[in-house]
């Protein structure tokens, strides 16, 4: 298959049938609509096109820049489409809450302007609202702005109109149920637009999440209210999720279907379970059902690892710095001030690692010393040793208790090794010698202390 | 399972009566949208003994202020928990700004606690209550008298700007005090290449733009000055936004470090927030009932309709709820352990906590709200129900909206009725709202409606909860000569309740049991 630009590819995406075995409904069909296999890998790359496709040319001729409110799928489509015809893109958001989203816009190139948090003591006059402030850059520059809009743009609905809803028809015929998640609702409102000619008695299903939690792309039913698209009265019912359910399901997904689903997929395939469960008991005929995988994994595996942080397995070695018992840490070796300025002098000399960060030795440190940051030489400890048998050590921290932590992890395996006691600050307020950075380097008048 | 379904029934209620829809008559079930307060055991049991309360207000008045000093003793130690599981060295500055009560500056005298002023006379204050001047550091911008004290007194001065630093520096000269003054630069104006937030912008600290200046100024003053380190205090919830706030603080002590200071010090200021709700649940579908009022979807249930913010256009809402978030699962020490687990970008996402402790900086953190956390209440009586023009029912307190409310901000905590009749339970209030007693249309205590079981009677008691942080008498006047509220504190202890006026208190110890 040769295609001449990426763009040709939006459109037409696989609908996968759910195994029976993993859905459970005996009267329902239960079909994926697979957006993740769209080339910038969302949903939304039908809503950016159909936002943009027309208006390329005059874009471009008057040197504008493309700007919207996005959280990451749309900016992201935007941003490939953008980028392919040299237009600049900026957004205002305050919903980058996604790491990669934001790193695979960085990547990208898209400038990010984010809002500052909610103040403590509010002021007002201060309306701190993405679209307020689109307002306000557009009218600073006028003409300067393309903005999409795409809470409002009715070409968001018309793209899954005549895309989404068109491609499902196309491949299912009749449809009874719609399950997508609601966030600027164009998907689901222009699906399920389509599917209803073609079914009167289709049911469109809107997924939110509940009010406590956060699932990326989707939005809690207060937040609803911001969206201008948004009609309540074109779903026949709207489910609240949670974060846990959406999880569950996206896992689901992933492991059972391999379907390489994002969180919002998972929200989606767990509302349509909980609604389809409770009315397929009572089918007596066949029934197809559609939900919205809206795009991938990847994107979002700090979100998944800040709930879900079991799944990574972190787990340490077991011989560590970390899991020293008390009994090993109250036999640490450990010298005073004195004693310790009294064996750095002895023979063969012993090496001074200074665990500290490297800004505080940068500001000062023991003569001679070398720096190895606690967490540094923690990891080389995991694999191996790394110091020569013959080799004296001290170990110096801030205040000396994690040089205690190392000085009894080493003595154990047969390093001739002690804590300074007090650390550095013991040390330096002692007036022990330390070394200092040499010279000012700037502000050549002054002295060297 | 049944739970969540019973929930989205709820949900789909709600959204049901969205765009589109008629307002839903007045349903046969009495809707009732409660805010209940998060009330700390002391309190319920100081309130529930009722005799004390009674014999208080019926001598001293309404409004009453009464403040718990025991319960911050445990505040402080909530932060300190968190610093020592990181292993941080570090320091509480109780922020004085949030109460001028002596009840509590003298009892966290007796505490692992320093104190930040911002002012000459809560210097005073502070050095009268118990600080030595060891514990004392001043923050905000500073007239001559305020430098001057401060300098007597050798206390740490958090600079404020280059104009403040000169004048530092000249008073010192003419003052010819021999102790190098301890400093902390408080800066602003953070950037970074990986984030661009739409800051607000701040009156406050040395622009890091200027800073250069700064250093030139302190190069020649080597003998008068001890740079400790730096400050910052940024007015956001935002763990990001502060988290690039200290990552531009380390780079500041890498220049000092160069330029040949021994700076050891991050002072991050506060803004912990504080939570003033028992249930989340509340919060959410009250705030969910402001929107739909908002949008027309149902009766309002502010005075005026007030919208707090929120603007309907074409169906949809813009603006945003101008509101404290009352309801918040992460604040005081675990928003602090939050954030010092925030990894910074710039220093190979390090976490703030580590890159802390490994280079030895000591955090100083200054909370206020926070700190005060559950350390006070605000009662009122009752002075007369009646209807509005528009037959809202009021409820007339002794008091004035500037009694508890901080720079005019909503509070949107349900306060405590204490009826002294038996409550008329069987025929409730639809709503109340509760009105001040200044001859005023704006004095409304709450601008919301307060849903409650029973309608209150003239001399009954209202008890707003945890006022003690910002809301007390922070903003409060004597309008049309109405009195402002007596002090006192009461404490626990030996198992009993005893009180005093706030400047009779004497400061003690208390064991922990006591104070939980």
């Amino acid at each position: 298959m040769i295609v001449k630009q990426m763009t040709d590819l939006i459109g037409n995406t696989p609908l996968l049938e759910i195994n029976q075995a993993v859905h459970g409904l005996r009267n329902i069909n239960l079909y994926a609509k697979l957006e993740l296999f769209s080339p910038f890998g969302s949903v939304k790359d039908k809503t950016a096109w159909s936002m943009l496709r027309h208006d390329l040319d005059q874009i471009k001729q008057k040197s504008q820049t493309v700007i919207e409110s996005s959280s990451g799928n749309t900016a992201k489509a935007i941003q490939m489409i953008c980028s392919m015809h040299d237009i600049p893109f900026k957004i205002v958001t305050n919903r980058v809450r996604v790491r990669e989203v934001k790193q695979i816009l960085q990547l990208l190139g898209t400038e990010i302007e984010e809002l500052p948090g909610k103040s403590q003591c509010l002021d007002p006059t201060d309306p701190n609202d993405p679209l307020f402030i689109v307002e306000k850059i557009m009218s600073s520059e006028p003409g300067k702005y393309f903005h999409t809009s795409q809470y409002t743009n009715e070409r968001n609905t018309e793209a899954h109109f005549e895309m989404t809803g068109a491609e499902i028809a196309k491949d299912l015929g009749s449809v009874d149920y719609f399950i997508g998640g609601l966030g600027t609702t164009g998907s689901t409102r222009g699906t399920g637009e389509f599917l209803k000619r073609t079914n009167q008695s289709l049911k469109n299903i809107g997924i939110v999440s509940s009010k406590n939690g956060f699932i990326p792309g989707i939005r809690n039913s207060d937040e609803m209210h911001e969206v201008g698209l948004f009609d309540r009265n074109f779903y026949d019912e709207i489910i609240e999720v949670t974060v846990d359910e959406s999880l569950d399901a996206m896992l689901r997904l992933v492991r059972s279907c391999g379907v390489l689903s994002g969180p919002t997929g998972g929200a989606s395939f767990a509302g349509a379970l909980r609604f389809l469960r409770s009315i397929d008991a009572e089918l007596t005929e066949s029934r197809n059902a559609v939900f919205l995988v809206c795009d991938r994994t990847e994107w979002y595996l700090s979100y998944i690892q800040k709930y879900r942080p079991q799944l990574f397995g972190l787990t340490r070695k077991a011989e560590s710095v970390r899991t020293l018992s008390d009994a090993e840490l109250a036999g640490a070796p450990e010298l005073g001030l004195e004693q310790a300025e009294h064996w750095l002098a002895s023979d063969p000399k012993p090496l001074v690692v200074d665990l500290r960060g490297s800004l505080a030795f940068k500001g000062s440190h023991i003569k001679h010393s070398i720096n190895i940051p606690a967490e540094t030489l923690e990891e080389m400890s995991e694999t191996g040793l790394p110091f020569s048998a013959d080799q004296k050590v001290l170990f110096v921290c801030p205040v000396g208790d994690q040089s205690r932590k190392f000085a009894a992890f080493f003595k154990a395996r047969g390093i001739d090794c002690l804590s300074l006691a007090g650390g550095f600050v013991a040390w330096r307020d002692a007036g022990k010698p330390t070394q200092r950075p040499s010279a000012r380097k700037t502000g050549g008048l002054a002295t060297v202390k | 399972m049944s739970a969540t379904k019973s929930e989205d029934r709820q949900i789909t209620a709600t959204a049901e009566a969205k765009r589109g829809l008629q307002p839903t008559a007045v349903s046969s079930v009495r809707e009732t949208l409660t805010l209940t307060p998060a009330v700390h055991p002391i309190i319920q049991e100081f309130l529930a003994a009722g005799e004390l309360l009674d014999e208080l207000t019926a001598a001293l008045g309404s409004p009453l202020n009464i403040l718990f000093p025991q319960i911050a003793g445990s505040n402080v130690d909530g932060f300190h928990d968190k610093l020592d599981k990181l292993s941080l060295r570090g320091r509480v500055y109780f922020a004085h700004k949030a109460n001028r009560s002596d009840s509590i500056t003298r009892q966290l005298s007796f505490e692992h606690c320093y104190i930040d002023v911002s002012s000459t006379n809560e210097l005073r204050h502070a050095l009268g209550s118990g600080f030595n001047a060891r514990r004392i550091q001043a923050t905000g911008p500073k007239n001559t008298a305020f430098l001057t004290l401060a300098l007597q007194h050798g206390i740490v001065i958090s600079i404020d700007s280059n104009w403040e630093l000169r004048e530092l520096l000249s008073l010192k000269k003419s003052l010819q005090t021999e102790q190098k003054v301890p400093l902390l630069l408080r800066v602003s104006g953070f950037r970074s290449a990986h984030s661009q937030y739409r800051s607000k912008a701040s009156r406050f600290g040395i622009p890091l733009a200027e800073i250069a200046q700064t250093f030139a100024l302190l190069e020649p003053a080597e003998d008068d000055i001890h740079l400790l380190g730096f400050s910052f205090h940024l007015d956001t919830t935002s763990i990001p936004e502060k988290g690039q706030a200290i990552e531009n603080c380390l780079e500041l002590f890498e220049r000092a470090i160069s330029l040949g200071f021994d700076p050891t010090v991050l002072n991050i200021g506060g803004g912990f927030k504080t939570n003033y709700l028992a249930s989340e649940q509340d919060w959410h579908r009250y705030t969910t009932a402001i929107r739909d009022a908002a949008l027309g979807a149902r009766p309002p249930l502010t005075w005026q309709s007030n919208t707090f913010g929120l603007l309907p256009d074409k169906g949809a809402l813009r603006g945003s709820f101008n509101s404290y978030s009352y309801y918040d699962p992460l604040t005081g020490p675990g928003f602090l352990e939050e954030l010092l687990a925030h990894q910074l970008p710039d220093q190979g996402d390090t976490t703030a906590g580590a890159m802390l402790r490994d280079n030895g900086i000591e955090l100083w953190i200054e909370p206020g709200r926070s700190l005060l956390d559950q350390c006070g209440i605000t009662v009122g009586r009752v002075n007369s129900v009646r209807n509005s023009s528009q037959g809202d029912l009021l409820v007339c307190l002794n008091m004035k909206r500037q009694d508890i409310c901080f720079l005019d901000q909503e509070i949107f905590v349900d306060p405590i009725v204490i009826y002294k009749d038996q409550p008329d339970t069987e025929n409730p209030p639809s709503a109340v709202y509760f009105a001040g007693n200044l001859c005023l249309e704006s004095d409304l205590i709450y601008r919301h409606q307060t849903f409650l079981p029973a309608v209150p009677q003239p001399g009954d008691l209202v008890v707003f909860a945890n006022t003690a942080g910002y809301f007390m008498d922070f903003s409060a006047s004597q309008a049309i000569m109405q009195p402002t509220a007596a002090k006192i504190a009461v404490y626990k202890q030996n198992n009993r309740f005893a009180w005093s006026l706030d400047d009779q208190y004497q400061p003690r110890r208390f064991s922990r049991q006591e104070n939980s």
